[in-house]
């Protein structure tokens, strides 16, 4: 009786998305939409247009979402604080060890890499965060021996490093508010875009791309080790 | 390549629904979440979609690009949703704790 009801009203759902579709609704509003594309190069300076959006034209938007995830790392700190492990007890081979050791450097670089180049090539601070949220995934997964967790970085360090970055990103923000009257202004603030495309451009965009790397990246390996404790 | 994508926007949308409504284990549930939230990703970068737009990484010569704005969008709603989903799983795994099961039907005071 009940599967039946909510059969009855997903199918109802879908078909009245099918119905809004068929009746010719337009979706496409590419016209109404800013064109990022043909003025972030000259309003910020970042050849990434995802990266000008990000952390210039939308950065408020960002910091909240950086403050998000702050939070889920704090609630989940809170809701699974063991520090000994019962799900990771399996004993690994010594070809699973090495090679992890052998990838885990590079897997780093790729990681900053990507964070640094994030205004100039696809990535940014988020994508990189999570590569980097990653290797603290590979250390946790692969050393964890006899359920005692094993950490890249302290778990302390992990917190401050985390705290640092979302003070940091603030800092930028207010700094904004100062010089450029705007929370979170870059070019305003009277700092040289230099050359688009190079490394050193786009203002304060890769300053905020290496804070939110940090800080995804280390609120991530928070939340990922602190589930794994469970 | 439009009526593709939002008939499996749709159709994820109803799976998800369905789910959402039938199951009553609570990982399951989280699962549908996940499936809905991916349901939405999908419709927001279509919204987006430009024809024969490239990626929003602006080259030398003048092309037509894809609206980097529901990209944008898109990464803020991944980044949420992996920190929602951790927070569902972290109180799924409480709730294990405390009732002892993690179907709905089982767990005490909860029914209804």
């Amino acid at each position: 009786m009940r599967t039946g009801w909510a059969l009855l009203f997903s199918v109802a759902l879908v078909g009245c998305g099918i119905v809004t579709l068929i009746a010719g609704v337009d979706l496409d509003t590419h016209g109404a939409i800013f064109d990022y594309a043909h003025h972030s190069v000259q309003h910020t300076g970042a050849v990434n247009v995802v990266s000008a959006v990000l952390f210039d034209y939308r950065g408020l938007d960002t910091l909240g979402e950086a403050t998000g995830v702050l939070a889920t790392g704090l609630v989940v700190a809170v809701l699974a604080p063991k520090a000994r492990t019962s799900m990771l007890s399996v004993r690994l081979s010594l070809v699973v060890l090495y090679g992890v050791a052998l990838v885990l450097p590079f897997v780093s670089v790729l990681g900053f890499a990507v964070i640094l180049f994030g205004h100039v090539s696809p990535g940014g601070g988020f994508t990189g965060g999570v590569v980097l949220a990653s290797t603290a995934v590979f250390f946790a997964v692969v050393y964890t021996v006899g359920g005692q967790q094993s950490y890249v970085l302290p778990m302390d360090t992990q917190k401050r490093i985390e705290n640092a970055a979302i003070a940091a990103f603030l800092l930028v923000g207010f700094g904004g508010l100062v010089t450029g009257g705007a929370f979170l202004a870059n070019a305003a603030t009277g700092i040289p875009l230099g050359e688009p495309g190079s490394l050193l451009s786009a203002g304060l965009i890769p300053l905020l791309n290496l804070v939110a790397g940090m800080k995804v990246g280390v609120g991530l390996a928070i939340v990922v080790v602190c589930l794994f404790s469970e | 390549m439009g009526a593709i994508i939002m008939t499996t926007v749709l159709g994820l949308t109803g799976i998800a629904i369905y789910g959402l409504l039938t199951r009553r284990h609570l990982i399951r549930l989280v699962i549908c979440f996940n499936v809905l939230e991916i349901a939405v990703l999908l419709a927001i970068v279509y919204a987006g979609f430009v024809e024969g737009g490239q990626a929003p990484i602006v080259g030398g010569a003048e092309a037509a690009y894809v609206s980097a704005l529901p990209h944008a969008v898109a990464l803020t709603a991944i980044v949420i949703a992996a920190s929602s989903t951790a927070l569902m799983l972290a109180y799924v795994v409480r709730i294990y704790r405390t009732r002892g099961s993690v179907r709905i039907e089982r767990v005490r005071r909860w029914r209804g």
